[in-house]
């Protein structure tokens, strides 16, 4: 385990430590307030809606993006589009709901716009199969779990996190990322797989150790 | 893996997702805060253009000016030298054929030189201009003592001493030969002379043309428009006045379709366009005040600060939606006439540089910026506009 967590990315093992240390941020305030602050353009209720809804927002960013450096960037994208679109936002529905919508936006858009650079990894087509997964998978931490996303090619990455977290249908996927049902049920199984091996290997790796 | 299914699996994922949050990192906001606010304060490329603009203009205007200066010195300095030389040539040659003549009749050179003085100067004065500079006058009057002196001096006339010289009006005593000298200079004067400013001038009117360069909270520029303008100045003291102007406006421009606030809950009754071409015809209706902090004999630097008020006269603007739910790219046209009006919603700041044409013509190069107070047209947008007027100024009396 402790050898698993030293070969996460860096950004993950701030996290884990922040975590063990019991780093919290204040509590809300209201939201209401902090929303008419940002239509006046206050800056110190943009910070503060930024800072509230910073570890929200990057629980979804993360899952999109191979880095936190990316990560952010797409979260500051969607931030902006918030602050300018915060006076069309209805009070009557969820601040949550409305964010994460524009952050998943935000990040097929960051998808499309690198896609030119994404590198495929071939994927290991025949896991190895060690040890029962619900044991090992029970094992891992959100960090561990996100660091397995992220390792996921930008494709599969894509369509495991709208599938499987956001609750995308295939026909959905098909017109937002301008492939084919099939091609998305497709990547779906190949993102479920390669997360599978990963899993394996990761656990051969901590018994060793 | 085999005690998992792709249910389960998926469920695990979506649980992990759900209770994860990032860790506050001080860092992301500080990008966030430069990307809210960028160092150049959003004013963009059309804002250097402008600087670039006046920056060269004040260069130009002052190297333009030194060496009109400089041209001017030298101008003076020769015609002095050739009038004392021509002065001295043709007093020897007169002199040297008459001169127990001239010394036998002084009072009657006198006499004669009283009275060319008292008719030729008047008759060239009448030729200058009225207003002519006190300082001008001083000048020439030196240096016609300065130029008798030499003459007297080199012609060995003694009975006219330099303090006779000094102490009589020195027009009266002026030989009739010298007037040559006196009316070289009155025509080298006179010459520049009329292309300096009027004086106690109160009225101005001014017909002046720009590019429109018109984008969205001064960010980047897609399209040129086109300004004219009709203005009318008065001058509260020669250097500062106040400026109103009727400015007809053609702005072409492109914005996202965020930026357009219409009015609450538009777009939630229309999908939002990814972006939005404008062309609008405006009328611009300014006032400013003007302060002429340079002020040369033939051109000047000001700077102009004040408000307009924008009356839209045509907006018309096309939605365009890009590719989205299977749907082809496709746009919608949406115009509005007459509808808007903002009074005194514009701030307007320029900077410019005025050349002397002639008495009463100046062309003024005047690079300007017009900043939103509020959101202006149909979408209450914060359109600003920079461009460069080139006008031609009429002085009235």
């Amino acid at each position: 385990m402790y050898f698993s967590l030293l070969t996460q990315p860096l950004s993950q093992q701030y996290g884990i430590a922040l975590k063990i240390l019991n780093v919290s941020l204040a509590q809300p305030t209201n939201i209401l307030t902090l929303i008419q602050g940002c239509i006046n353009q206050k800056a110190d209720c943009q910070k503060q809606l930024y800072q509230q809804y910073y570890g929200y927002g990057m629980s979804i960013c993360l899952r999109y993006t191979p880095n936190e450096d990316e990560a952010v960037e797409v979260l500051n994208d969607g931030f902006m589009k918030v602050y300018r679109s915060l006076d069309k936002f209805d009070t009557n529905q969820s601040f949550e709901a409305w964010f994460r919508r524009i952050l998943i936006n935000t990040a097929i858009n960051h998808y499309h716009k690198t896609k030119k650079h994404h590198h495929h990894v071939p994927i290991e087509t025949q896991p190895e199969i060690t040890a029962d997964a619900t044991s090992i998978i029970s094992q891992l931490s959100y960090e561990e779990i996100y660091a397995l996303i992220q390792r996921l090619t930008p494709m599969y990455r894509t369509v495991f996190n709208l599938f499987t977290i956001d609750g995308y249908t295939h026909g959905e996927i098909a017109e937002t990322l301008s492939i084919s049902v099939g091609t998305s049920k497709s990547n779906l199984s190949r993102a479920r797989a390669q997360l599978r091996i990963m899993i394996q290997k990761n656990e051969r790796i901590a018994c060793k150790v | 893996m085999q005690g998992m299914n792709d249910h389960n699996f998926d469920a695990f994922f979506r649980k992990a997702a759900e209770q994860y949050r990032a860790p506050y990192n001080p860092g992301a906001w500080e990008k966030m805060r430069r990307k809210l606010n960028p160092p150049q304060g959003g004013w963009g490329t059309s804002t250097r253009i402008v600087v670039g603009i006046t920056l060269l203009l004040l260069l130009g205007g002052s190297v333009g000016t030194a060496l009109w200066y400089h041209t001017l010195k030298e101008t003076i300095s020769v015609t002095k030298d050739l009038s004392k030389k021509q002065a001295l040539i043709n007093k020897e040659t007169v002199l040297g054929s008459s001169v127990d003549a001239a010394d036998s009749q002084p009072i009657a050179l006198e006499s004669e030189a009283a009275n060319k003085a008292t008719n030729q100067p008047k008759t060239l004065v009448l030729d200058r201009d009225s207003n002519e500079e006190t300082s001008s006058d001083n000048f020439t009057l030196t240096e016609l003592q300065t130029s008798s002196e030499t003459w007297m001096n080199a012609s060995g006339i003694s009975y006219l001493n330099r303090k006779s010289v000094r102490q009589n009006p020195v027009e009266p005593i002026i030989p009739s030969l010298l007037l040559p000298i006196v009316a070289d200079r009155i025509e080298v004067y006179p010459v520049d002379q009329k292309k300096t400013y009027l004086p106690n001038i109160r009225w101005r009117i001014g017909f002046g043309v720009s590019p429109d360069i018109s984008a969205i909270n001064l960010g980047k520029a897609s399209q040129l428009g086109s300004k004219a303008a009709i203005t009318l100045e008065h001058f509260i003291v020669p250097s500062l006045s106040v400026q109103t102007g009727v400015i007809f406006s053609n702005k072409v421009y492109t914005a996202n379709g965020e930026s357009y606030k219409p009015y609450p809950g538009y777009w939630k009754k229309y999908r939002i366009p990814n972006s939005i071409d404008a062309q609008c015809d405006v009328l611009d209706i300014s006032i400013n005040l003007r302060y002429y902090a340079i002020n040369l004999p033939r051109s000047r630097v000001f700077f102009s600060g004040g408000l307009s008020s924008y009356l839209m006269l045509t907006e018309d603007y096309v939605y365009r939606y890009q590719k989205g739910n299977g749907q082809k790219p496709y746009s919608y046209e949406h115009r509005e006439r007459n509808k808007n009006q903002h009074y005194f919603k514009v701030a307007n700041l320029s900077l410019g540089y005025e050349r002397l044409l002639s008495k009463r013509w100046a062309l003024q190069v005047e690079p300007f910026v017009k900043i939103p107070v509020a959101g202006v047209g149909f979408g209450k947008i914060k359109l600003a506009t920079t461009g460069m007027f080139v006008s031609l100024n009429y002085q009235l009396r």
